[in-house]
């Protein structure tokens, strides 16, 4: 378990021009909301919900797709070589040297949908599923930023220097000093490439084989050094990828003090915090974009918590005499800070329209109703209406087979 | 935390000297003939287009794959650059540094001394690759006079034969560019690493100052 990542923070700000004023994280780097709503908390493993989503056909869902693509891949017509790119162009990581308030991930909405229609659509998988895919191959990108953003202030604490400002203001430098004779990047080829690693790494062995082509499809899209993921995709390559990443953030340090961050000996990807607990550190924030891109409110919806939940009379009884009135209580606890993994928290139209399944114990079940209304990210703020347990029973006794 | 510059005193050159940016020029025939216009040049020795079998070029690949293994070893990316900083310090980029590292004939141990000692690419292709002749002109055989023509732009002297070094036909070299010119673009860093400790750059209004000019 990491350190408190609040420590690193305060830390961080001691150190000299270690820290900057950045950019305002909410700001897409291709579609513009109409009407900003600002950023929602999600947390990192949110339920998806479709049911209000139709594939439009409007010119500007068109007009958002390609733009979309112009910007996520390389070898489309008309590609923008300039700003965030591939999968940085549809979701962002904002560090926490730049914006102590406000650092964390960014996801808009929009990309769900629209990298489905690019790059996911074909999988024989219902469509709420692979907007999950997408936000876990997005957020598994940006979670190598955050623990590169890491291991780099853990060096600067070290070191009582500022690694990561030098080589955010060399980039930033980057178009001022451009020429011939010094080629360069706008961005750290290496650390995409480590990024996009990560995504393979991390979703690889979970998904089925279709999914995993479609991830590498997914990659291999993306600009140079992006799709170099495939390379960093295997343990020699991703420790290769992660040394060739810190080594550039160490550099001139390494270079000034001769130290040799470059020794094979040296396996820097044991520094980078990618375990479950670490990565939950860092925030996650949804933006609602859909009007940009010609979408309805409501056509993308998640589920980051469930709560306030209410029990109809029916539902209390049947808790008590069938004695899972605690186990109950357990579970309306957790889900009010987030869906549990284990909790096949899911979408149940046998029970009815509206209505939701949720494991409470091995072998039982509950249904739940939606709340009439929900935002975009359901729960956020305050809620309109509760989630309602109608009925609650043993897996068979409650239709699950 | 890493104290400044005591006035040169006792080691200057820790803070004068700035490190040359360096890059790895990979180039070899074979490319040239295989993608027009590219002047034989690839980024990486594995990106190399290949005409002749492995079989036949293996010894030679193996030498590039290892300097360039020794080079990425040697040097320390510094993004944004493609370029990288060099581990060593040449003694003519940094003779003319005030302050700087004196130049010292046990210190001119560079980078560039190292791959010359392990590519030896002087020594004929023939003695390299035994049969060399005869195994290109099986391997290409009747497109052999279209591809020397195609690779003019590369070596006037057409296919590489056995007597010609291997550098004719395959070269890599390191291009280095020195730090005293890369001041401008190395500025920023150099401000960071050497004014950690001056009040301006300590946190508070001063400092923020800074920041808000410097965005």
């Amino acid at each position: 378990m990491l350190i408190p990542i609040d420590a690193i923070i305060a830390g961080v700000a001691q150190i000299p021009r270690a820290t900057w004023i950045g950019a305002d994280p909410t700001n897409p780097p291709v579609l513009r909301p109409l009407l900003p709503t600002g950023p929602a908390s999600a947390g990192h493993a949110p339920v998806f919900d479709d049911s209000g989503f139709a594939p439009p056909s409007s010119p500007r869902w068109r007009e958002a797709v390609d733009a979309v693509n112009r910007r996520f891949a390389s070898d489309v017509e008309g590609a923008a070589p300039r700003g965030p790119g591939g999968a940085d162009a549809v979701a962002w990581y904002v560090s926490f040297h730049g914006s102590p308030d406000q650092w964390g991930i960014y996801v808009p909405l929009s990309s769900l949908p629209i990298l489905d229609e690019l790059y996911f659509a074909d999988l024989p998988i219902p469509r709420a599923e692979r907007w999950r895919l997408v936000w876990e191959a997005l957020l598994a990108h940006e979670a190598a930023h955050f623990a590169v953003d890491y291991a780099c202030a853990w060096f600067e604490l070290l070191h009582h220097s500022p690694l990561r400002r030098a080589v955010h203001d060399r980039m930033q430098a980057a178009d001022q000093w451009a020429s011939a004779l010094l080629p360069r990047s706008s961005y750290f080829e290496a650390e995409e490439a480590l990024a996009n690693g990560h995504v393979l790494r991390a979703l690889g062995p979970r998904v089925g084989p279709e999914a995993t082509d479609a991830l590498r499809r997914f990659v291999r899209a993306q600009p140079p050094g992006y799709r170099d993921g495939d390379a960093a995709a295997t343990d020699a390559g991703f420790a290769a990828a992660v040394t060739e990443v810190l080594r550039g953030y160490l550099a001139v340090w390494s270079t000034a003090w001769n130290l040799d961050p470059g020794n094979p000996a040296l396996d820097f990807s044991r520094l980078l915090p990618f375990d479950a607990a670490d990565l939950a550190q860092c925030p996650v924030w949804v933006l609602d974009d859909l009007d940009a891109a010609g979408l309805p409110a409501g056509a993308v919806r998640l589920f980051a918590r469930v709560t306030p939940i209410e029990e109809t009379l029916a539902f209390r009884k049947k808790a008590k005499r069938q004695g899972l009135g605690d186990a109950w209580e357990r579970t309306k606890a957790r889900l009010a800070g987030g869906i549990p993994n284990g909790s096949d928290f899911k979408k149940w139209p046998k029970a009815g329209d509206g209505m939701w399944s949720v494991r409470v114990t091995e072998g039982v079940r509950a249904h739940l109703r939606q709340p009439e209304q929900l935002s975009f990210v359901a729960s956020e703020g305050p809620c309109p209406g509760a989630w309602l347990a109608c009925d609650i029973g043993s897996h068979k006794a409650m239709g699950h087979g | 935390m890493a104290e400044p510059p005591d006035g040169g005193a006792s080691d200057p050159s820790l803070w004068d000297r700035v490190p040359d940016l360096v890059s790895l020029e990979i180039s070899t025939w074979e490319h040239a003939a295989c993608v027009p216009r590219s002047w034989g040049k690839a980024d990486r020795v594995a990106d190399l287009r290949r005409l002749l079998p492995d079989e036949l070029t293996k010894p030679i690949y193996a030498l590039m794959a290892q300097a360039e293994a020794l080079f990425l070893r040697r040097t320390e990316p510094i993004p944004p650059f493609r370029e990288r900083l060099a581990r060593d310090f040449d003694a003519r980029s940094q003779a003319s540094e005030p302050g700087g590292a004196t130049a010292d004939a046990a210190d001119s141990f560079t980078l560039d001394g190292e791959l010359r000692e392990l590519l030896r690419f002087t020594q004929n292709l023939g003695d390299v690759v035994p049969g060399w002749d005869a195994g290109v002109a099986a391997a290409l055989g009747a497109d052999a006079a279209e591809i020397a023509r195609g690779i003019r732009n590369f070596e006037t002297l057409g296919l590489p034969r056995g007597e010609f070094s291997v550098a004719y036909g395959y070269r890599l070299s390191v291009r280095r560019v020195p730090g005293d010119l890369l001041r401008p673009a190395l500025a920023t860093h150099s401000a960071l690493l050497i004014g950690g400790a001056s009040p301006a750059f300590q946190p508070g209004p001063l400092r923020d100052l800074s920041d808000l000019l410097l965005r």
